[in-house]
């Protein structure tokens, strides 16, 4: 009780800002040094002097450490969010002091004395006080951290501590004592919770895989330190491994010293090993490929799980979507990995995992060769190349051999296929050599700051050191540059280089045939090419743009052999595809259609139609000759616009005469008050398109019904039948006041009526609009009299529409529609 | 100022003069030293032979042959002699000072290719058994993959070389014939149908010394720097291609290529002096460039068809010629440049 009361008057008094802060500290270490509250007691007080203002001194650093560096980190910990920024500065002060290799190794060894296989709450705390410090730190003091807490000096620092505690486990097993790791372990997979992985890895892995290397007892100590890592951080620790080692293909493997089977232990490291590092991470490196390989190879149970994988692997590798959808990186990952997975395992693959790649490999072989992209098709060929020739094993001059090109890439997967004693030696030999002395730059400094720093330790970091900068220095490939040359041009000065025109362009053809077959001609009259059809099957990119563009002029120059190869040249560009992602070429196949649909209707409008329910043809397609029909009706019914030409004026002779000099004054001087109407009155002309109207629309309403395997109107294709629909409204539009458009319209009202109860909206829209354009056209007397009992069916079936139907537009439409019915019949009643 | 001036290229040069012989494309132009003048002897497609003074810009003599010429090479370094050879395979020596034709040889080859003297490049101290003299000259044979050595003096076929793989080269499409500087073996370097490139030691002749594929299409036209250690070629694709030589090691390599903007070219060749190369290419155009790096110098526009040859006045020339290139094109005008 009277403990309670004394640590009460000492808190309050580290509080108060009337007493001394001196005494006052000074008072609370004496009270803790005497025995009295422990860690509990500790933690008050510093709690209570942090809430002070100015704190510092020599005293105050003494009370956070008079019980060691735990409780001083827990404290800090605790306080950290509620301290002021002054007080947080001295407290970052004080921990960088805290925070040194001999501390923290001796606290990790503190820690793993106890023998509970769990974390008790206490550990848990100093566990993420020592990882969020930074974290922490930043939160109060924003940028102005000192380095040493960054959080990458702090993980290599611990990483360093972490390996001198080992050390000090391991000699102490071996004399018989009994350790945990499971606070190591809880650090190591705190680290690569907090994305540490790299920076404490490259501290621990070099040196634990040279002492696993022939020591059983430090394999023992590697493989329960990595089984108790936590499962969320197998992951990340896994993935950094694989790319870390430097790679091999030895039995065992490295790793497999390093890590034992925790790919058959660890439920976690299993899906990996067995699948995430297949399919799902993508290791940035090319070490990655033979660690996992030669880690799975180095064991029986791992070379089973390495079967499963490559039998999952080649699933999806067989696959035709997955192919396609896969990035290009990722399938190189994927074949390199099959085809080393492959060669490894081939002497001890199973019968029923070997049929299963067999088959794979023909089922994938087949859709790389149907892919469309060069790259995956050469490293489908190559993979495919290697694996048949692996798996069944025949000799050298029956072996599959694919012609492919030189390609950095393919030779890479062809490598990977070599025997893996050659490929083993190869890597042997690519191990770096020693490396020559470092450049100085800001990364290397801070290690050699860490190296001198962890010197003072137990471990000799600069193994890990050298090893890292090893890895830095592989990087810098040598520069391709030769000097041989060291001379160069530099001194001659070029002169204007801007007068020279491409001769490659392809004038533009000047007859029609020419664009069906078009013969180049360079300027100098020599044929480079033979000729060759430049719309039928087009080889270049010049010649088709130069004729797609000047095939509307052509055609309005009404040449004598159009209507000869006008269907010819309708077939041809209907079925052009735009192989050179041309920038305007839906455009430019457009007008060069419409323009021969206008200049030859009764031609072109049957074909289009024929063209339109051939079974070849694509969605878009089919959608682009429905727009053609559409736009050549219109045009078609529009006043021609191309007037002959007028005789141009007479070339302005030097000196204006007489009489226009003088009408130019007096325009000047007059004064004009109206103008009566200047433009002369519209002339009326023929209507082009009434006499082939019905060409135009019979042929394309009446096999709507008729399915066939690649057109459904009825059915999935309703996209097609909502475009069909309206530009039959279209065609009975432009019709307008021709003789033949009443008859159109009945027939198209029938139509209609047989696809009004369509689940498409956009169709149920399209049958709106084409009912509109129907009634817009035709004479009002036709509609009351002959289509009159169609038309009232037709009203009552849009009022059901507009007031039910569930489609906002369509009900909007649909009542648009009703008034403009309302309108037809009232006019004429 | 200064700055400014730098900023905006020169303008592209004019031809200093231009010749026009009286008929035919011209098919051949070489420069020749006549005493103190400088010179220029022509060959024309309709069988055309003129030299011509650069002093005054006059014609010294002029003969008809009975066919078209396909090369004219000046023989040697004194030597008044000048190698003229026929569509037909007469090579003709004719003398330079009276214009009067001397001894002749009929080789068999299939007329399209020229001819390459020994002597043509870089003349040893160290005669090499005085078989390959400065009358050698090599030319490709009618059959596919071999290359004939002639000697003019005595109106021999002297050796025949064969590649390796005689089917797939095609028939040889141009031929430069030298003696190496340093070692003073004889080699002989010649561009095939198939776009490789190969060499020679002449005295192996049954297998080429190494080969280089260059091209998709034939080499056409084939020329040494003058050390005979990097040469260049063309193809009728868009690109030269230049590429280094070490015949102690066997070896043709490829130093870098340049891109045309149009394709075809008819005739390459390299200045004495390493400084510049300079291309004739089907497009009419005389493309410049550094020889060093590839660097595009300049694009002379002055002939309306295929430039056919070009050619440096080479180590030889009068000093006022030094930088003098002579071009020779199918709308039978000869232009002549100074350059750099």
């Amino acid at each position: 009780m009277g403990e309670d009361v004394r640590l009460k008057q000492l808190v309050s008094s580290l509080k108060s800002s009337q007493c001394d802060l001196e005494t006052a500290v000074n008072d609370s270490l004496s009270y803790i040094r005497e025995g009295g509250g422990g860690e509990k007691a500790h933690s008050y007080l510093c709690a209570a002097l942090l809430q002070r203002e100015g704190v510092g001194g020599k005293s105050c650093s003494n009370l956070l450490n008079c019980l060691g560096p735990a409780p001083a980190f827990l404290s800090a910990h605790a306080n950290l969010p509620r301290v002021t920024v002054s007080n947080a500065r001295w407290l970052a002060r004080e921990l960088e002091s805290l925070i040194h290799i001999s501390t923290l190794t001796s606290l990790l060894c503190r820690e793993s004395c106890s023998s509970s296989p769990t974390l008790s709450p206490i550990q848990q705390q100093l566990l993420s006080s020592l990882t969020h410090l930074p974290d922490l730190l930043a939160n109060r003091l924003g940028s102005s951290l000192p380095p040493s807490l960054l959080p990458t000096s702090l993980f290599t620092l611990l990483g360093c501590a972490l390996l001198a505690s080992l050390h000090s486990i391991h000699s102490d097993v071996k004399g018989g004592e009994d350790r945990s790791l499971a606070f190591l372990g809880a650090v190591l997979s705190k680290a690569a919770i907090l994305g540490q992985t790299r920076t404490i890895l490259s501290q621990l892995v070099p040196v634990l895989q040279d002492k696993s290397q022939d020591d059983p007892l430090w394999r023992r100590v590697c493989h329960s330190l990595f089984c108790r890592v936590n499962s969320l951080a197998m992951e990340p620790l896994l993935v950094e491994m694989v790319q870390l080692l430097p790679p091999s293909l030895a039995n065992p493997h490295p790793l497999y010293l390093l890590l034992g089977d925790l790919a058959m232990t660890n439920q976690k490291a299993r899906h990996v090993f067995s699948h995430k590092l297949w399919l799902a991470r993508l290791p940035s490196n090319e070490n990655a490929a033979y660690n996992l390989i030669g880690y799975l190879m180095s064991w029986e149970a791992g070379q089973d799980l390495l079967g499963q994988s490559l039998r999952s692997a080649m699933g999806v590798w067989s696959e035709g979507g997955a192919v396609r959808k896969m990035d290009s990186r990722q399938h190189m990952w994927l074949c390199r990995l099959l085809v080393l997975g492959t060669t490894c395992l081939a002497s001890h693959l199973t019968p029923p995992t070997s049929t299963v790649l067999k088959e794979g490999v023909m089922r994938g072989l087949q859709s790389h060769l149907d892919t469309p992209v060069p790259g995956v098709r050469e490293r489908g060929m190559a993979t495919g190349q290697c694996l048949i020739n692996t798996l069944h094993s025949r000799p050298s001059e029956q072996q599959l051999h694919f012609d492919l090109g030189e390609n950095p890439e393919v030779e890479s997967i062809l490598q990977l296929a070599e025997p893996v004693a050659e490929q083993q030696e190869r890597l042997c030999a690519n191990l770096p050599p020693p490396p020559p002395p470092p450049s100085p730059s800001p990364v290397h400094e801070e290690r050699e700051e860490v190296g001198q720093s962890c010197a003072s330790g137990l471990v000799r970091v600069t193994e890990a050191g050298d090893s890292e900068r090893q890895v830095f220095f592989l990087n810098l490939s040598p520069s391709p540059f030769s000097l041989s040359f060291s001379i160069s041009d530099d001194d001659l000065e070029p002169y204007d280089m801007s007068h020279d025109p491409d001769n490659t362009q392809t004038p533009p053809p000047h007859y029609l045939l020419d664009c069906l077959s078009g013969k180049r001609q360079s300027r100098c009259g020599l044929s480079l090419t033979p000729p060759t059809a430049v719309l039928v099957s087009p080889t270049e990119r010049g010649p088709v743009e130069a004729a797609l563009s000047s095939l509307p002029s052509l055609i309005s120059r009404e040449p004598s052999d159009l209507s000869e190869v006008c269907v010819d040249l309708g077939r041809a560009l209907v079925h052009l595809q735009d192989s050179w992602d041309l920038p305007s070429f839906t455009a430019l196949r457009h007008s060069a259609l419409v323009s021969l649909t206008i200049a030859r209707p009764r031609l072109l409008a049957p074909f289009l139609v024929t063209e339109f329910y051939s079974p070849n043809h694509n969605l878009r397609q089919r959608l682009d000759i429905l727009e053609v029909i559409s736009s050549g009706a219109t045009q078609l019914s529009s006043p021609s616009t191309d007037v002959t030409p007028s005789p141009s004026p007479p070339p302005p002779t030097p000196g204006k005469p007489w009489q226009q000099e003088v009408e130019e004054r007096l325009k000047a001087k007059t004064r004009i008050i109206s103008k009566g109407p200047r433009a002369p009155p519209p002339t009326a002309t023929p209507s082009r398109f009434s006499a082939v109207a019905p060409l135009f629309f019979y042929p394309l309403i009446a096999p709507y019904d008729r399915a066939l395997p690649s057109l459904d109107l009825l059915g999935r294709d309703s996209l097609l039948l909502g475009h069909l629909v309206r530009v039959l409204g279209n065609v009975a539009w432009c019709a307008c006041h021709a003789p033949c458009q009443p008859a159109m319209a009945r027939s198209l009202l029938e139509f209609l009526w047989a696809v009004r109860y369509h689940n498409s909206s956009f169709v149920r829209q399209a049958v709106l609009c084409a009912l509109n354009m129907a009634v817009v056209a035709t004479p009002t007397n036709y509609l009351l009299t002959d289509m009159h009992e169609a038309l009232a069916e037709t009203m009552l079936w849009v009022q059901d529409v507009s007031s039910s139907d569930g489609d906002d537009d369509v009900r909007e439409l649909a009542a648009r529609s009703l008034s403009i019915l309302a309108q037809v019949t009232a006019e004429n009643t | 100022m200064e700055g400014l001036a730098s900023a905006v290229p020169k303008p592209s040069p004019e031809p200093f003069y231009t010749i026009r012989p009286h008929a035919g494309d011209v098919t051949s132009v070489e420069y020749l030293d006549i005493g103190t003048t400088g010179g220029l002897a022509s060959g024309t497609g309709s069988g055309q032979l003129s030299v011509w003074r650069l002093s005054d810009k006059r014609q010294m003599w002029t003969q008809s042959c009975p066919a078209g010429i396909t090369s004219v090479t000046r023989l040697g370094n004194t030597s008044d002699s000048l190698s003229v050879q026929l569509k037909g395979g007469v090579v003709t020596l004719w003398s330079i000072q009276t214009g009067k034709p001397g001894s002749s040889v009929t080789v068999e080859n299939p007329s399209f290719c020229r001819i390459s003297h020994f002597s043509s490049l870089v003349t040893t101290g160290q005669d090499s058994g005085g078989v390959f003299s400065s009358e050698c000259f090599a030319v490709a044979d009618r059959n596919y993959g071999r290359v004939n050595m002639y000697d003019g003096k005595t109106r021999k076929l002297v050796q025949t070389l064969s590649a390796e793989n005689v089917k797939s080269r095609g028939m040889c499409m141009c031929v430069r014939a030298w003696c190496d500087g340093s070692t003073g073996i004889p080699l002989v370097l010649a561009g095939f149908d198939d776009g490789s490139l190969l060499l020679w030691d002449v005295r192996r002749p049954s297998a080429e010394m190494t080969s280089l594929k260059l091209f998709p299409e034939p080499v056409m036209c084939l020329a040494l720097d003058g050390e005979g250690r990097s040469g260049v070629c063309g193809s009728p694709g868009n690109s030269l291609e230049v590429f280094s030589l070490s015949p102690e090691k066997s070896v043709i390599g490829k130093r870098f290529g340049v891109e045309l903007k149009n394709p075809g070219v008819a005739d390459v060749a390299v200045r004495g002096d390493c400084k510049i190369m300079a291309s004739g290419g089907w497009d009419g155009r005389i493309r410049v460039f550094g020889w060093k790096k590839g660097k595009p110098l300049a694009i002379l526009n002055y002939h309306s068809s295929v430039v056919h040859c070009v050619s440096f006045a080479g180590r030889r020339a009068v000093s006022e010629d030094s930088n003098l290139m002579i071009c020779g094109s199918k709308d039978s005008r000869i232009s002549l440049w100074k350059l750099y």
